[in-house]
């Protein structure tokens, strides 16, 4: 049998078990052995194994993950979601549809402290859903839009996504922390747009709140400081190169416990329950990561990333063509399949791909999270709208679903821009010096 | 059956426990580091230690996670089906998933006691990794032990009228 044609049988063999509900990482790491040893021999295969189970358990890059999640986790049990939507529902408030407005701009600011779409969802779901219940706002308004931008904690740096990203194409995590915050400020302003716009043409949906004093809100004003804080403290020392991405995310959850216990926000419970959940977190990803590179390296003997890679290039079609079907493809994988799946299974195959149609890497970075955070709102498999649902009970899916369809069109937008744009992504990064 | 069952699980909260102390030491040790290279001197062999350290919490968090239901799935096409048939599909992947971590615990069980033999020791503290090795093999014996209940749990799905 040809390599190409055991490549087709094992990505065949590979969705079928993902089907089964075997877990992601087990089956990339089955595959990936079942198809090194075929390939090479049983003993590289079985080698191949241990190898890179240790290598992936023990490395450095890695590291990096753990720091980042337990920032995100301690910022979500110290309430500083909530201090966020407090200051920015004080600024906004008094207008239509003001706290769907106030829900995205808090999101943002959640997602410069946490890294994880299911955190930033959940945490400000729990702060904003029955703030906006009381003022009698549109339930698939208000669903839709704390779903959808609680998606901005992935673009918005520390990023998960990016740091995988990152892991597996041996890019710089500065420099794709830092190319993610324009597109996640342009992505803000277009939830934002969206907001105005739904409110302007249909105005029941969302009625004006109180007005608040200015005294409130600058005493609000706070939530954003310590916001501002952590995020000068990680990303400054990434941009002028005195942090290692590791060193930077443990400065950033060392910065986010200080903070907590100096306020007196965090309990015992909520440190607990915050590193309980940075194991567990840390645990999938890299699993999934190690499985993805076993994966990869029966990938890599077939040839088939390099060989499509050749083959896209001789196509003679236009580069963004082709980047408009992967990211058409993406979008449709990610109503199936799990994002943070999804991203590890491709990259491998798809990154020659992007390199040979002269795309820079670190711009399909965001890209990629781009169609990540597509994938966690759509349906039937959107993540988001499983969280917001497990907030807002009483909302049939359907509803969220339906909410959610404008931000979606703001993120194809954000896309688009990117495609024409690139330099919106590629200007901060020539600032990082390492 | 229930108590062994309660074992596995226990011990793998316990071993997550410890993966917790993993992360806050990893935190402590960078952020040690980093203060201390400011105003004195780098804490000597820190790379090393935050891989070990990252190797530990690892190993020792993914049976938990796999207890908690942490890894992800793909559950789109099976929660359509009745518990029989989840039941029997379950006992199939479950099989794969024991094969697979099985090797793989074996496997690197071969690669501590090559590296032991081989006194292969880490590039700055000079520790050996053979220990840790052996800590991941550990971290994959729990796993195979939550997959094997998870493989038991099926069985008694599938069998259920």
């Amino acid at each position: 049998m040809n390599p190409g044609t055991i490549a087709i049988i094992s990505i065949v063999l590979l969705l079928f078990l993902f089907l089964l509900r075997m877990p992601v990482a087990y089956v990339m790491a089955l595959v990936g052995f079942l198809g090194f040893s075929y390939m090479v021999s049983v003993g590289g295969g079985l080698s191949l194994l241990a190898k890179d189970f240790w290598v992936m358990f023990s490395s450095n890059s890695l590291t990096v993950v753990p720091m980042f999640v337990f920032m995100g986790t301690l910022a979500f049990h110290s309430g500083m979601g909530g201090r966020l939507y407090d200051a920015a529902h004080k600024f906004f408030a008094q207008l239509r549809g003001g706290l769907a407005l106030s829900t995205v701009m808090a999101c943002a600011g959640f997602g410069a402290m946490c890294g994880s779409t299911i955190a930033g969802a959940a945490a400000m779901g729990k702060v904003t859903l029955p703030e906006m219940r009381r003022y009698h706002y549109d339930p698939s308004l208000a669903t839709g839009c704390v779903a959808a931008a609680g998606s901005l904690a992935i673009l918005i740096p520390p990023s998960t996504v990016l740091i995988i990203y990152g892991i597996m194409t041996e890019q710089s995590i500065g420099k794709l922390f830092a190319a993610g915050i324009l597109p996640g400020l342009l992505l803000t302003a277009l939830f934002g747009l969206v907001v105005f716009l739904l409110c302007r043409f249909r105005p029941a949906l969302a009625p004006a709140g109180e007005k608040s004093s200015w005294k409130e809100r600058i005493a609000s004003l706070s939530g954003i400081i310590e916001m501002l804080i952590l995020f000068a403290l990680v990303m400054g020392g990434l941009f002028v190169g005195w942090f290692t991405p590791t060193e930077a995310g443990a400065a950033g959850a060392a910065g986010t416990l200080v903070l907590a216990l100096a306020r007196r926000k965090l309990t015992w419970r909520g440190l607990l329950d915050s590193l309980s959940e940075t194991t567990r977190i840390s645990a999938m990803v890299f699993l999934i990561i190690t499985g993805a590179t076993l994966f990869g390296r029966f990938m890599a003997v077939t040839r088939v990333p390099f060989e499509l890679s050749e083959w896209v290039g001789g196509l003679g079609m236009s580069p963004h063509v082709i980047m408009g079907f992967i990211i058409f493809g993406y979008l449709i994988g990610g109503c199936f399949m799990d994002s943070l799946a999804l991203i590890t299974l491709t990259v491998p195959i798809l990154y020659p791909v992007i390199l040979k149609l002269g795309f820079d890497p670190i711009w399909f970075g965001v890209i990629i999270v781009l169609v990540g955070e597509m994938g966690v709102i759509t349906p039937p498999v959107g993540i988001n709208v499983y969280v917001i649902k497990g907030v807002a009970v009483d909302v049939p899916l359907e509803t969220i679903f339906k909410g959610i369809f404008p931000f979606l069109g703001a993120i194809i937008v954000c896309t688009i821009l990117l495609i024409l744009f690139p330099s919106i992504a590629l200007f901060l990064p020539g600032f990082v010096t390492k | 059956m229930v108590f062994l069952n309660r074992t596995v699980e226990f011990v793998s909260k316990f071993c997550d426990w410890i993966a917790q102390v993993a992360v806050m030491a990893m935190l402590l040790l960078v952020v040690g580091n980093i203060i201390l290279r400011k105003v004195w001197k780098p804490i000597h062999g820190t790379y090393d230690y935050v891989c070990f350290l990252g190797a530990i919490m690892v190993s020792l968090a993914i049976a938990y996670c796999a207890v908690r239901k942490g890894h992800i799935e793909v559950e789109l096409l099976m929660v359509r089906f009745s518990d029989r048939v989840q039941g029997i599909v379950g006992i199939f992947t479950n099989i794969l998933s024991l094969a697979i971590f099985s090797l793989i615990t074996w496997q690197c069980m071969v690669l501590a006691g090559e590296m032991r033999r081989a006194g292969e020791v880490s590039m700055t503290a000079l520790i050996p990794f053979y220990p840790y090795i052996y800590v991941v093999s550990f971290g994959c014996i729990l796993l195979c032990m939550v997959i094997l209940f998870d493989l038991i749990k099926s069985f008694s799905k599938a069998v259920k009228k």
